[in-house]
């Protein structure tokens, strides 16, 4: 801990983040071309304990797709490493070929340390939120005891068209 | 990385789900559809209970006959 000639108490060490953008970001993302696969476009870490019981999180995604020659999905994962391997779905969002652009956003609530809750029903297309909605909320489980990285995916359905996140935000509130 | 399975009911990270579905994404990643997760996985990299299989409708076949 270091006292300035000001008075103002500094401490190093983590930061504990209340509420507020955890990460956020207007650089482009890796952009996925000539590749049909699913492929990590961003990711980034979440440290342990950073998300707790109680706490809502959104994150908004812009995505761009250059190119009309095919749809492409808009994928949205947690996983305990940077790596599609047992990552967990959280969003899915598919942008049709004529799509030039789509922000994607979910709001989701972390109920319990087994339940972090999505306006979607699990099994089908994790669409994105909707005022209303006819399906009901699924429960996802994250541990959030441990590091979590979370991770934007995209599956483009042709190998011609160019799609990354051109901005990106995480808010915990 | 090897997953377990058994009757349905699929044990990861010290928690139990029950399968649902198998999902092909794009022929590389495929999802597992549970009552809780979605999880992605790769076939090329992962066995089911030891065992190997090389495409979703294997899998299918084996975790719902």
């Amino acid at each position: 801990m270091i006292i300035s000639t000001h008075g103002i108490l500094a401490s190093s060490g983590a930061r504990d983040i209340a509420s507020g953008y955890l990460f956020k970001s207007t650089t482009d993302s890796t952009v996925v071309t000539g590749v049909i696969i699913t492929t990590i476009s961003y990711s980034n870490l979440i440290p342990a304990n950073t998300m707790l019981v109680g706490d809502f999180f959104q994150y908004n995604v812009r995505a761009i797709k250059v190119g009309t020659a095919g749809s492409c999905v808009i994928r949205v994962y947690f996983n305990t490493s940077a790596s599609l391997i047992g990552a967990t779905a959280v969003g899915v969002y598919t942008m049709a070929a004529t799509t030039l652009n789509a922000t994607y956003t979910k709001i989701a609530l972390i109920k319990s340390a087994t339940n972090t809750e999505v306006q979607a029903a699990v099994g089908s297309i994790l669409t994105r939120d909707a005022l209303a909605n006819s399906i009901a909320t699924s429960s996802i489980n994250i541990n959030w005891t441990v590091d979590q990285y979370f991770i934007i995916a995209f599956t483009p359905n042709s190998a011609l068209d160019s799609t990354y996140a051109n901005g990106l935000f995480f808010l915990k509130t | 990385m090897n997953i377990e399975i058994i009757n349905l009911v699929l044990f990861f990270r010290d928690f139990e789900y029950n399968v649902i579905a198998i999902q092909d994404i794009d022929g590389n990643y495929y999802d597992m559809i549970t009552d809780k997760n979605i999880l992605c996985f790769d076939i090329a990299t992962t066995t089911i209970n030891g065992i190997k299989f090389n495409s979703v409708e294997e899998v299918n076949v084996y975790l719902f006959g």
